[in-house]
């Protein structure tokens, strides 16, 4: 799943994780939350990075 | 090193009076220097274990951004420009230590990684029951949440170097898995294995300490 998003993965296995996730509520719960991780750094970058803006200036109230 | 700081806004303050009423000039203001110091610092130690090396690659982006300070019209292009920067740098010092990063590629934490393995899994390879991924209701709405970015900063601390420095090049740089390869010198596979045991980590620590704790816990 992790692999997944790296590559495309061939038609087996596209196959075997998808009837795999169908078995399985917590690998598709997995697939979710990696998703989420990926989001939420990307997030991070904006808080990280614009931490100061906010406390430097206030102009755009 | 707060000796070189203080000298970046001492020669800034040379090439440009302080006006007061326009704080927008990046080196105006020691406060916001050392202020973006320091978000640098913190970028550059995920990436660069070495704490000596990682404080170079800010004091050389610092270094290369003064000498353009005049082209830059307000902070955030400024940042962006600096942290850009800083990105190349990192990038540049992985590469000299390519071989040192090989080196410890997955034997360091492997033993410990076999460890989470367990205990996340049962010897079938299935979820233990309480270590199974729930539903995350609602991640967007965590970034809004002050606390939940600490948390999210803990969880990513607690990472081993390697694999916060691969997930962080992948997620938060961006880079693609053969830049990664390629700067880095971990193999294609190594680096799946290694992207995987980050967010393996990374999902149980926030599923832990954030998820399931109800978000309005403080």
């Amino acid at each position: 799943m992790s692999e997944s998003r790296e590559r495309t993965l061939s038609r087996r296995e596209r196959w075997a994780l998808a009837l795999h996730k169908a078995m399985c509520s917590g690998c598709r719960n997995f697939d979710r939350q990696i998703e989420a991780l990926s989001d939420l750094t990307e997030g991070f970058k904006y808080v990280s990075h614009g931490a100061d803006e906010k406390s430097n200036g206030n102009r755009e109230g | 090193m707060t000796e070189n700081t203080v000298n970046f806004s001492r020669m800034a303050k040379m090439s440009e009076p302080i006006n007061a009423d326009q704080p927008s000039k990046p080196f105006d203001d020691q406060h916001y220097l050392l202020a973006l110091r320091q978000q640098m610092l913190k970028f550059s130690n995920l990436q660069i274990a070495d704490s000596a090396l990682a404080e170079d690659a800010v004091q050389e982006a610092l270094m290369a951004a003064l000498k353009k300070v005049d082209s830059f019209s307000g902070r955030a292009a400024f940042k962006t420009w600096v942290f850009a920067i800083l990105k190349n740098k990192i990038i540049d010092i992985l590469r000299q230590r390519r071989r040192f990063v090989e080196a410890d590629s997955l034997g360091q934490t492997g033993a410990e990684d076999k460890l989470l393995q367990d205990d996340v899994f049962n010897a079938g390879g299935h979820w233990h029951l309480v270590e199974r991924p729930q539903n995350w209701t609602e991640p967007q709405l965590a970034m809004q949440n002050q606390h939940f970015w600490r948390v999210f900063e803990v969880c990513l601390d607690h990472l081993p170097p390697q694999q916060a420095q691969i997930f962080m090049m992948r997620e938060f740089i961006g880079l693609d898995t053969g830049e990664i390869c390629a700067s880095t010198g971990v193999s294609i596979s190594n680096l799946h294995v290694l992207l995987y045991r980050a967010r393996l980590r990374l999902r149980t620590c926030l599923e832990k300490h954030w998820f399931l704790k109800g978000e309005d816990s403080d």
